[in-house]
């Protein structure tokens, strides 16, 4: 099983050539129970949608909860039966021979509440009048998102997780799960997150926001059903945010100030490779994510911030968590910047957790952790691997 | 950090590293390399090691083999461990290619840790001696680099790392001298090719 390579051992079930999950379809799960908001607010009942890859093993012990980040859906593997280009948003990362390894995993991705993919959220319908939440729906928090991922779990029959493994924002979650359910997973891996944002990334959100707010089709975000839909706002929000997610250098040597035309125009038109890119992006986006839940994943991550439970002292916050912890961080990262890991493994070593953190050097930015890079993933395929065999 | 080989096979150093840590000690091993002897103190006394190291390559090696494994370059600073955080930190044949002055960062191991451990090559080795004798700089198997091409700055021997202590009142609770596979007892500073200190906050610096 193991041999030695070059000084490492190799798990030989590794030699094999990662591949994909295959074809996967979205599946549902009904809560008519109510759920109540940090907010105080309650939906009477509730809906999560999921995928779910690999197979649960008969003590239910192999469990791995993918959480998604501001932009993500429960599609993290696999594709979709006759949609072109339809790689889930982590299909790098999870599979046979991947990282998150279908092979040693039963892996379960779930759209997190308030989201535009199946789950309950804006542009679900209101169970007293049929008609979409709109602005109805309560904003959310992660806090609420993981108590939501909790009842899956449950309703699946899963006591713990192996693991709890999100970039971003879902690292935030995974954070978030250790602290709330210290019984209920063996790991914590927390990719690019952060303890908290930034004034500079919470106003980078309010920008995103309000872009979506003046939108004149936003309508309060009451815009379902009026053949309308605030598209430029959004547009607009995803393009200040996906900026962020790139850096300076990868930007410069992607599209340098390449034109589309020999000479300038002298007017607003798309002109540099780089705005044709943006905004191309922007349309895309537009086109298949709601504004609102736009709205409801920024809100979360502005929220997001455990320590202020302790008067501040993140340390402290963590010394109820269960589970180790394994964190990454980018070296070009500046959205969630490897200062920001460092200050959760100082806080997780303070509270005598066990922790391990790597910062990978890269050159795409905050976007790192949707790429491959092979240290990145070699260093969470050993994390992962290691527990598999503990199982 | 540089040729562990003269002690490797048995890892003799490892060993007495292990008989001054006390069985669930929180041990943090400074440059971990792959993660070797954290995982013989977790083995051997029940240690809850935690490894630092600078390359990642080592850190997965950790990983790959169960050994917590934080990121962080040593010659900068221990801002990530808290005051008092460890029982013992360990600096294991990793003092001679630190940059920051060597006081300095035995203050700061003992700021982390109730107790620091440092090995280091002895460079008033008599092989040493007689490399310079002949008029050549030194090197040996734990000093396997050319002058020119190394990344050792501070080679010391014994004696020079004693006066450190005194001047610096940083109280010397253990000393293990080894020669190849076996302890020097005599004479260490010229027959001792590494040596083994334990180190205690003595005074004020």
């Amino acid at each position: 099983m193991v041999r030695r390579h070059q000084g490492i051992s190799v798990n030989a079930k590794q030699q094999q050539q990662p591949s994909s999950v295959g074809a996967v379809r979205s599946q549902y799960a009904d809560f008519d129970s109510p759920f109540s908001f940090a907010s105080g607010a309650r939906l009477p009942s509730w809906r999560l949608a999921y995928e779910s890859y690999g197979e649960l093993n008969e003590k239910k012990t192999n469990a791995v909860l993918i959480c998604h980040a501001l932009s993500g859906s429960q599609h993290a593997a696999g594709y979709y039966e006759g949609g072109e280009e339809s790689a889930g948003w982590w299909d790098n990362f999870i599979g046979p021979g991947k990282p998150v390894d279908t092979g040693d995993f039963f892996v379960l991705s779930p759209n997190n509440l308030g989201g535009c993919h199946g789950s309950s959220g804006p542009a679900s319908p209101h169970p007293e009048d049929g008609k979409p939440y709109g602005s109805r729906f309560p904003v959310v928090t992660v806090e609420d998102w993981v108590r939501a991922q909790a009842a899956l779990a449950d309703r699946l029959g899963i006591q713990q997780f192996a693991a709890v493994v999100g970039g971003s924002l879902g690292g935030m979650q995974a954070l978030r799960w250790a602290v709330d359910y210290p019984d209920r997973l063996r790991a914590a891996v927390a990719v690019a997150a952060a303890a908290k944002l930034s004034a500079l990334n919470i106003a980078f959100n309010d920008i995103a926001r309000q872009a979506i707010l003046r939108d004149p089709h936003f309508h309060g975000g009451d815009y379902y059903g009026r053949g309308e839909f605030p598209r430029g706002g959004l547009g607009v929000a995803r393009m200040l945010g996906h900026v962020t997610y790139l850096s300076g250098p990868a930007m410069a040597a992607k599209f340098g100030r390449a034109r589309r035309a020999a000479s300038a125009r002298f007017d607003y038109e798309t002109e540099f490779e780089v705005e044709s890119y943006l905004r191309y992006q922007g349309a895309k986006f537009s086109g298949v994510f709601d504004a609102n839940t736009y709205l409801l994943m920024t809100r979360a991550l502005d929220y997001f911030d455990p320590a202020a439970e302790c008067e501040g002292d993140l340390a402290r916050a963590f010394a109820k968590a269960g589970g180790e912890f394994f964190l990454l961080s980018f070296s070009s990262d500046w959205r969630f910047p490897p200062s920001s890991s460092r200050e959760l493994a100082r806080a997780l070593l303070a509270a005598g957790k066990r922790a391990s953190y790597i910062e990978v050097q890269t050159e795409e930015g905050h976007d790192s952790f949707l790429l491959a890079n092979p240290v990145y993933h070699e260093a969470v395929r050993a994390f992962m691997s290691r527990l598999a065999q503990t199982l | 950090m540089n040729g562990a080989a003269a002690n490797n096979n048995g890892r003799l150093d490892f060993a007495r590293i292990a008989g001054w840590t006390e069985r669930g000690a929180r041990v943090l091993d400074l440059g971990c390399e792959d993660g070797a002897m954290l995982a013989y103190l977790e083995k051997e006394r029940g240690a809850r090691g935690v490894g630092v190291d600078i390359d990642p390559a080592n850190l997965v090696r950790c990983l790959r083999r169960g050994v917590q494994a934080v990121h962080s370059d040593i010659n900068e600073d221990l801002s990530l461990f808290s005051d008092g955080s460890f029982d013992v930190v360990v600096l294991s044949q990793t003092l001679q290619s630190i940059k920051r002055p060597t006081a300095q960062i035995l203050r700061e191991m003992l700021r982390v840790g109730k107790a620091a451990v440092v090995s280091f090559p002895n460079f008033g080795h008599w092989k040493m001696r007689t490399q310079l004798l002949r008029g050549k700089m030194p090197s040996g198997p734990l000093l396997p680099h050319e002058w020119h091409d190394t990344p050792n700055i501070r080679y010391c021997t014994i004696s020079d790392f004693e006066s450190l202590c005194r001047a610096e009142k940083l109280a010397v609770t253990g000393r293990v001298f080894l020669s190849g596979e076996r302890e020097a007892r005599f004479c260490q500073n010229a027959l001792a090719d590494l040596a083994i200190y334990k180190l205690a906050a003595g005074g004020k610096a």
